[in-house]
């Protein structure tokens, strides 16, 4: 049976409205010369025909922010139509195209025609979902039509070339929100420019809801004002400003005060457990903290005298100082100048890992977050994550930034936010998938439930491919993109747009692809020496680029997290196993090492582990995430020494006066032995697979059940 | 949604409840996750249970989630929705 043939092309609709663009391909010592001047004023011969539209082209790519097109395009480097960012899909769709196409395709089943620029100049293999599109970078289509040619005409065969973008690049094309009445039209947007943007916007346009508080954006400004004026005012030293409140007016105000300063805030939370917010205030030092009458009750005992305190009471524009800064010096901050934020993450080393984002990643990232996910006066954008999760920073920046109302949901609605979503009329939403993962469970996402909605977001977890669908069938209305990114590379890094229809291409393990990196930013995948090449080129996810961080507040945290490259550059590595699809994009496949995430918290197994150790020496402990029968979540295995097995709430209790909730295992399961791999080691995996295997309300340890 | 009683309802909810934790909250109206090792996603994998076990359908568009988060709470939904059928 014979290579089936393709059936005659027709150009996609979605090209008929773009540049038309003819290029010429390499000529052969025998094509004749067409490289005599352009007289514009003439009928546009052939060749004009051909190059103008390339320029036209380009020049649209440039304008579209794209990062650049990329490199010479001359009479016969037209073929080298290329741009670093994103892939250009190139359709032939002329007739004197067709049959070199077919010679191509037939040679080619999978119709890999696609290229785009990898990092290093290298050409990475692009396929398009389109059943109709012929992609290509003119050049190697050329080569192979030399290459599968026999007849010498084909030395001279010109491809009359449709150029389009694809889907997610003419959704990149939009036009910016920034652009489209916010107040910073066209501008970079620092983050200390904040203050100054709220007062852009109209002052009495609601800012912040939460729940039947509504703050408008003069009140913010003035409150925001106002704090600034006390830091400014009172003897504060130098250092970050820790920000004890919840998600709200307060903490938003607080943190466009400190960003206006130049001063680094550091989220603290109310609900951790006094130890760790102990920890993360010695590793911080910070000038002052803020906190809210809300919030001051839970944290009086907390909170030591050294530092100096502001409360914001609840009528927002009180300021009181419950501790007035002193003239004693306190520690110097390890936090210095330029420091946007600093989040403190689960760490390997039994102890949060602070880090720190600085002011210009910050700025990178807002610069194409409100270009491309940005919201406009009258928007309602949802505030889901808590300050201590960075993706909050999206929330309260990109929403302020635009002119937006940042709708804040309360903690116990983040669970099952169905109806938080219509009785607010949310129309731009940013959470974790576990949220929609929830709703698809529970039947919650029927089609056109949410029509208000036009720009959904989903970051810090894998995004599965039927909750995905199920969320845009319920959302209709709505954009839906795949954002994924470390703490580290601030907030987000690469991106995915949800296209109307699943491509087989983009489905690796049920998971949706994280897309490609932002423009500006570089991603790697490392192929470890020690495992050597991997299925489908799978390896690390490096990243490098202005919005990556390049060390933890403390150096000492993660000293392999970071590495150089032979040129110097800085790269930092992920954890996160990647595979680039044949569609060129990132997909997640797993982790390479322990790290688990819950609800889209970063959880290090370890610090949990030396948790438990600490508290029961004789213990040791090896801590899952389940996720399967009725007992999901966190699981400590625990295999005791001598002497008594600690109880099952005895370990949760331990767990929960130093670690956050999300940390604290749901259930305790004692093995009577670990299972071991081949050096000896304690093997994870089978470990998770007996426990998984096991779990059942009467394998649970009770009460002293081995003593 | 099989006809039962609100005590016969409770003590289902319970049942379930005490499969996926250690402990039952003696009180009803105590938040299951403010004093159980439940998380959200717990609850949710609590709430398709209940909705299997029940063989009822609860519309989340339009029911407060913070009103399930108790072993009251969902005992006194389910009664509503036994009495509707």
């Amino acid at each position: 049976m014979g290579t089936p043939v393709p059936p005659p092309y027709e150009c996609p609709a979605g090209a008929r409205d773009t540049a038309d663009a003819r290029i010429l391909p390499r000529q052969s010592p025998n094509a004749k010369d067409v490289s005599r001047p352009v007289d514009r004023t003439a009928p546009a011969t052939r060749t004009q025909q051909t190059i103008r539209p390339v320029r036209i082209l380009l020049r649209r790519l440039a304008a579209a922010g794209t990062g650049g097109a990329a490199s010479t395009v001359t009479q016969e480097g037209a073929a080298d139509l290329v741009y670093h960012a994103y892939p250009v899909d190139v359709h032939v769709c002329g007739t004197e195209a067709r049959g070199a196409r077919q010679s191509v395709l037939s040679e080619e089943p999978r119709r890999v025609t696609g290229w785009r620029m990898g990092v290093r100049n290298r050409w990475v293999a692009h396929a398009i979902p389109d059943p109709h599109a012929r992609v290509g970078r003119i050049n190697d289509l050329r080569n192979r039509v030399h290459k599968y040619s026999h007849s010498p005409e084909w030395l001279d065969v010109r491809c009359l070339a449709k150029c389009y973008i694809t889907q997610q690049d003419r959704w990149l094309r939009r036009k910016p929100a920034c652009r489209r009445g916010s107040a910073q039209a066209g501008t970079l947007v620092t983050s200390g420019a904040l203050i100054d943007v709220l007062a852009q916007h109209q002052p009495g346009d609601t800012a912040v809801e939460t729940g039947e508080q509504r703050t408008s954006y003069k009140q913010l400004l003035d409150l925001a004002r106002a704090i600034r004026e006390q830091i400014t005012r009172s003897p504060v030293g130098p250092g970050p400003v820790v920000v004890a409140d919840d998600p709200g007016a307060g903490a938003c105000a607080t943190i466009a005060a400190t960003q206006a300063l130049g001063r680094a805030y550091v989220p603290l939370s109310a609900s951790h457990p006094a130890a760790r917010i102990q920890q993360i205030l010695a590793a911080a030092e910070p000038a002052l903290i803020v906190q809210s009458d809300r919030t001051a009750t839970r944290l009086a005992d907390v909170l030591p005298d050294r530092y100096p305190l502001l409360t914001i009471s609840r009528q927002m524009g009180n300021l009181s100082w419950a501790r007035s800064p002193g003239p004693t010096a306190g520690r110097a901050s390890p936090i210095g100048s330029g420091i946007a934020y600093v989040m403190f993450t689960s760490g390997t080393t039994g102890r949060p890992k602070g880090v720190p984002v600085r002011a210009e990643s910050l700025t990178a990232y807002l610069d194409v977050a409100t270009k491309r996910f940005g919201v406009r006066p009258g928007d309602r954008a949802s505030h889901f994550f808590e300050l201590t999760f960075d993706l909050s920073v999206h929330d309260i920046f990109v929403t302020l930034l635009g002119g937006g109302t940042l709708v804040v949901i309360p903690a116990e609605q983040r669970m099952l936010p169905a109806r938080f979503l219509r009785e607010k009329e949310i129309s731009h939403w940013f959470s974790v998938p576990s949220a929609a993962d929830s709703l698809h469970r529970v039947g919650a996402l029927r089609p056109g439930v949410f029509p208000r909605l036009r720009q959904t977001l989903f970051c810090g977890e894998p995004l599965r491919w039927p909750v995905a669908e199920a969320w845009q069938t319920a959302a209709p209305n709505s954009t839906v993109i795949n954002l994924y990114g470390p703490t580290e590379a601030t907030i987000a890094i690469s991106f995915f747009v949800l296209p109307p229809h699943r491509p087989r291409s983009n489905d690796i393990y049920g998971i949706v692809p994280i897309g490609q990196v932002f423009e500006g930013q570089r991603g790697e995948i490392f192929i470890s020496p020690e495992t050597g090449e991997q299925p489908n080129s799978r390896g690390e996810l490096w990243l490098s680029g202005s919005q990556v961080i390049s060390g933890y507040l403390d150096p000492g945290d993660g000293r392999n997290a970071f590495a150089s490259d032979p040129d110097g550059v800085s790269w930092y590595r992920t954890g996160d196993a990647v595979e680039r699809g044949a569609d060129g994009l990132l997909h997640f496949v797993g982790r390479i090492d322990h790290q688990l995430k819950v609800s889209g918290y970063r959880v290090e197994p370890a610090e949990i582990e030396d948790t438990i150790h600490r508290s029961f020496p004789g213990c040791r402990s090896v801590v899952i995430l389940c996720d399967r029968g009725k007992r999901r979540g966190l699981v400590a295995a625990i295999v005791s020494g001598e002497g008594n097995t600690p109880t099952a709430s005895a370990i949760r209790d331990a767990c929960a006066t130093g670690l956050p909730s999300y940390m604290v295992p749901a259930h305790v399961v004692e093995l009577d032995s670990w299972p071991v791999n081949a050096n000896g080691k304690i093997d994870r995996a089978a470990v998770r697979r007996q426990v998984e295997d096991e779990i059942a309300p009467g394998m649970v340890a009770q009460q002293g059940a081995k003593s | 949604m099989k006809l039962r009683s609100e005590l016969e309802i409770r003590e289902t909810v319970r049942r379930l409840v005490s499969e996926r934790v250690d402990e039952v909250p003696p009180d009803d109206s105590a938040s299951l996750l403010a004093t159980t090792s439940l998380d959200s996603l717990g609850v949710v994998g609590l709430l398709v249970a209940i909705e299997e076990e029940f063989d009822v359908s609860i519309d989340f568009v339009t029911v407060d989630p913070v009103s399930l988060l108790t072993i009251s709470g969902l005992t006194g939904h389910l009664s509503t929705l036994a009495e509707q059928i």
